[in-house]
């Protein structure tokens, strides 16, 4: 049996009035209970929250009015509760806070800066990383997926745990052969368009899954009903389930939806259902699906002919199997099958991962832990800060304090009274905080680079909340403790006796806070150096010259629509016509169309190249996902392409229209193939093959980055679109004026050619570089920030301890000045203080920053964790910053009049 | 004196208590409503409405003995008093008398 959600039940108990509480909850818990034997755990949970946020607002308003209810006026008062005392003490508080205007303003700034910014990251941490999957029993499910020896077709795997998608062929055969899940489902994603009519065709990000999936996560429709097995069959398959989103997008939340029709690539299908809004985009990625089909696995993937990896499995375990037992009978499985197909199937291993671990992923998860490791540390440079302020002013209270000691308050009393102060400073910060992570968690959700999982996911909520008030517990007690401590047990004698000096206290008190001072700085310096290794990162990126020019030029994916259970159509004709009208559109300079992926796109194509008459190189075992040695990039483009996109000749001619179908066959290479193929001879006029037809080459144009600028260029060939078959291709326009400005005028010249086919992921190559990017810009201002709060919190820090020190030595000061000291000299004993106490911290943040700094080692690129230069600047930063901080005392004591000074004694 | 004029919640909350009998506390009370008109109401805006008719007189609660079903906790009961049921009838009385004279179809059309 389940019990109520706690915080909604906590909730409901503290809005009530006390004599109602015991009926309320316990009428509450009956009904729950009810719920829970007829719709399950899940749905008894949701009631019972839901209850709870509608009964709050009259709970309240009944509370305030009426305190007790008829039946319980009766009885007599209770009486008063113990926690009286509390109440006086939190007066008291704020009244002593108050007294403090400029002490309570930088105190609460500080930690509101600390506790939002942790907050706010947390809050992205949780809901990438820590929070569970939203699904009952998700502990129980995993994802199943193929592994190749050796990495993926991206070069060598990165997370050794990695999966990758699943071909049908082995998703059919691990079905029957398996014993250890409960169910298995399977899903694609797919981009389907809709052909309303009259209307622009649209594009909807769709999921093609298995009925089993919806046991496999135990989702239902909210409207309709879930798939079934024999709507997997081609023609049952037309029928969609809509997601909440799409369906109050399209159809205003209509609720007799069901039995309507979509026109879709292949056919009107008919809606059968709507997804709830947690349950319809299951792994909350975006872009976010609109519309759930059938998965239909075609016949030719039912043969082990051709390889298509782009099955995502996922799986519920049966109860009390472990993963790793799962992991070991899958790994038979996968025996078995690769024995029965070992051409095939060579080297391909099955993996099971916790389905959590899977879409998050190693790196990422590590890359979460790095910003909320680096924004702690900002939050324990504030709580130090805020130690070394109360400590500061624990001087100034002395005597208060020891009047209240005098007066028979007990030292409990004393530390409980100092603490309320520091947790009412905790509390009100965090709610400033709670409120400053508001809108910086909005930042961040928009900032985060595409594929982040569960990015829709992050908020505000209950769990983050909770966090934020823990923090602020733990913050004030952590910054509370120490002056509290120190400050109950006064010298009654010295204290009450001489207003202002308690020497023994203060040399104690003053060791203290130089301790937390040089705390502040190391942490700091581990910050700074973090902070300038991430900018070094982003300028390394900046520095590298990507091969082509990026600004001004326009790009989006043509693909005609297949018919089904046939190969796209060869349209070379059409995309030539797009782009001769393209080129005579106004505003528009070059135009172009590529097959095989444009740069910092998404997709490519990869063949073979091979110099006849040479041996080729030796071969790997060819598995799918392996590159062989002679593997090279390949893309057919139309002739003005290298123009478009500003690549240079570097010798020969470019592709020109008169390479047609019936002329010879011929080829462009780039730099790093003519230096592969043909080291130290002229490339142009050599004859390579490729794909076993035989072409000249008749140019070279120079290296260009094409997965991302830090990937080095590879090999690459172009040929001509005009020899080629081609059924997709991008289109590259280069703009004269603002890219976007094109667009109308293109889509109506596309949409003239090819009717039916809208332009997709339209996007200018500054913002396909900029995605590219995206992770390391994030990095670099996160760091960067958090950086110079650790930078300015601990400089008021030193700026605090310096002051102080010259308030406390302003009568030795004077008599050094009276003896004849210099003000040189006097600035330099007071900077030499400081000076001393930075430097002890950066020896220690240094040291620290060298260990690590090693965990961020895997987010650098282009410098070394350890580099020197990042050392530099960080150490450089603190010295400038406590050089600043410090002047303005030294500044103070040097202009201390003797006279003064003297006489006041 | 009489009475004041009842809400039509309020009706709903005192007629679910009458036929409820000697079952009626906040569970029961709020599922014979649901079941009857098929609205959902919030225990929380149950117990509002059912403090001011006690208040008003015109229902009496009793707390039962806790219960382990429900974790322990006890039950409030509700009665009507013979205040509630005179308002309950003034109340319906009243209502009849603005629909008399009104023409059978839009009589019909209510039920």
């Amino acid at each position: 049996v389940t019990r109520p959600p706690r915080l909604a039940e906590r909730l409901m108990a503290w809005s009530l009035p006390a004599a109602d509480r015991d009926a309320i909850l316990g009428d509450l818990a009956e009904e729950f209970a009810g719920h829970e034997l007829a719709d399950g755990a899940r749905a008894a949970r949701r009631w019972y929250r839901r209850q709870v946020r509608k009964s709050l607002a009259p709970n309240l308003r009944r509370r305030i009015s009426h305190p007790t209810t008829p039946a319980a006026a009766a009885l007599p008062l209770r009486r008063a509760r113990p926690w009286e005392s509390l109440m006086s003490d939190l007066r008291y508080a704020v009244r002593a806070l108050a007294s403090a205007p400029s002490f309570t303003l930088v105190a609460l700034l500080v930690l509101t800066l600390g506790i939002g910014a942790t907050t706010a990251i947390f809050s992205v941490v949780d809901a990438v990383v820590l929070r569970g999957l939203p699904f009952d029993e998700h502990d129980r499910l995993v994802a199943i997926g193929e592994r190749f020896v050796g990495g993926d077709k991206f070069g060598p795997a990165t997370d050794p745990d990695a999966l990758m998608n699943a071909q049908p062929q082995n998703y059919l055969d691990w079905l029957p052969a398996q014993k250890v899940f409960e169910s298995i489902g399977a899903m694609a994603s797919r981009t389907t368009t809709i052909h309303e009519p009259g209307g622009e065709p649209e594009d909807l990000t769709t999921l093609r899954v298995t009925a089993s999936l919806f046991d496999v996560l135990r989702v239902r429709p909210i409207l309709g009903h879930a798939f079934t097995v024999d709507q997997e069959i081609d023609g049952r398959h037309r029928v969609a389930i809509l997601s909440d989103g799409y369906w109050k997008r399209r159809y205003a939340a209509a609720p007799d939806v069901l039995g309507r029709t979509i026109p879709l690539d292949d056919g009107a299908y008919e809606i059968v259902g709507v997804m709830a809004p947690e349950a319809a985009n299951p792994f909350a990625a975006a872009p976010p699906v609109d519309l759930w089909i059938p998965y239909v696995i075609p016949e030719s993937e039912r043969v082990r002919r051709g390889h298509g990896i782009y099955l995502q499995v996922v799986a519920r375990l049966k109860p009390g199997v472990s993963v790793e037992r799962a992991q070991a009978q899958m790994d038979q499985v996968a025996a078995a099958i690769e024995q029965a197909n070992p051409d095939w199937n060579r080297g391909n291993k099955v993996g099971v991962r916790p389905l959590r671990d899977h879409l998050v992923g190693a790196k990422t998860k590590s890359w979460m832990l790095m910003l909320l490791g680096a924004v702690g540390i900002v939050l324990l440079i504030a709580c130090a800060n805020v130690a070394n302020l109360l400590i500061a002013r624990a001087s100034a209270r002395e005597r208060e304090v020891a009047v209240r000691a005098a007066l028979g308050a007990g030292r409990w009393r004393l530390v409980r009274q100092l603490l309320i102060e520091s947790l009412l400073l905790a509390v009100v910060s965090t709610a400033c905080a709670i409120v400053l992570a508001l809108w910086a968690v909005q930042v961040l959700k928009n900032a985060m680079p595409d594929g982040v999982p569960r990015v829709a996911a992050i908020a505000l909520n209950y769990r983050v909340l909770g966090a934020a008030a823990g923090l602020s517990l733990l913050t004030g007690l952590l910054f509370g403790m120490f002056p509290a401590l120190q400050l109950s047990k006064p010298d009654l004698t010295t204290s009450l006796k001489d207003g202002t000096r308690g020497a023994g206290a203060g040399r104690a008190r003053q060791r203290l806070r130089s301790a937390l001072v040089v705390a502040e700085v190391a942490l700091a310096v581990v910050l700074l150096v973090g902070a300038s290794l991430f900018i070094g990162s982003f300028v390394a990126l900046l520095r590298i010259d990507p091969g082509f020019r990026p600004d001004h030029v326009l790009t989006a994916w043509v693909a005609p629509r297949a018919e089904p259970g046939s190969a796209r159509p060869d349209a070379t004709a059409a995309f030539q016509d797009i782009v001769a009208r393209v080129s005579q559109t106004a505003g528009v300079a070059h135009a172009a169309m590529v097959s095989g992926g444009i740069p910092m796109g998404t997709s490519f194509r990869i063949s073979g190249l091979t110099v006849p008459g040479r041996a080729p190189e030796e071969k790997g075992p060819k598995t799918p996902g392996q590159i062989s040695p002679d593997a090279i990039s390949i893309k057919s483009v139309t002739p003005d392409y290298h123009q478009t996109l500003g690549i240079a000749l570097r010798g020969g001619r470019f592709i020109s229209a008169t390479d047609t179908k019936d002329a010879p066959r011929v080829v462009i290479i780039n730099e790093s193939t003519a230096k592969k193929y043909f080291p130290g001879e002229e490339a142009v006029g050599k004859i390579v093959s490729i794909d076993g037809t035989e072409m000249t080459v008749i140019g070279v144009v120079s290296d260009i980055h094409t997965q991302s600028l830090e990937i080095d260029p590879r090999p690459e060939v172009y040929l001509p679109m005009a020899q080629q078959r081609n059924s997709t291709a991008e289109l590259v326009i280069r703009t004269t004026g603002e890219p976007y400005g094109v667009l109308p005028a293109v889509k109506v010249v596309a949409l003239n050619v090819l009717p039916d086919v809208p332009l997709r992921t339209i996007r200018t190559m500054d913002e396909l570089i900029g995605k590219r990017m995206a992770q390391r810009r994030l990095n670099m201002l996160l760091l960067g920030l958090f950086g110079v709060l650790g930078l300015v919190i601990s400089a008021a820090g030193i700026y605090g301890v310096m002051a102080y020190i010259v308030s406390q030595r302003t009568r030795e000061i004077g008599v050094r000045i009276a003896l004849g000291a210099t003000r040189s000299r006097v600035v330099g004993l007071v900077a030499g203080n400081a000076m001393l106490l930075v430097v002890i911290g950066l020896v220690i943040g240094g040291v620290g920053a060298w260990f690590l700094t090693a965990t961020a080692k895997t987010f650098l690129f282009g410098l070394d964790a350890t580099d020197p230069r990042a050392f530099a600047a960080a150490v450089v930063a603190l010295l400038v910053a406590a050089f600043v901080a410090s002047a303005i005392p030294a500044r103070r004591a040097a202009s201390v009049d003797p006279a003064v000074t003297l006489r006041a004694e | 004196m009489r009475p004041a004029a009842l809400g039509e919640f309020e009706q709903c909350l005192l007629l679910a208590v009458l036929h409820l009998g000697s079952d009626a506390y906040g569970v029961t009370i709020r599922q014979e409503i649901e079941t009857r008109t098929e609205r959902d109401v919030a225990i929380g805006a149950l117990y509002t409405s059912l403090d001011r008719l006690e208040r008003k007189g015109y229902l009496r609660s009793t707390m039962s003995d806790p219960t382990t079903v429900r974790g322990g906790r006890s039950k409030r009961y509700f009665t009507i008093t013979a205040a509630g049921a005179t308002a309950l009838r003034e109340s319906r009385a009243r209502l009849a008398r603005m629909w008399d004279g009104l023409s059978a179809d839009l009589r019909r059309g209510r039920s």
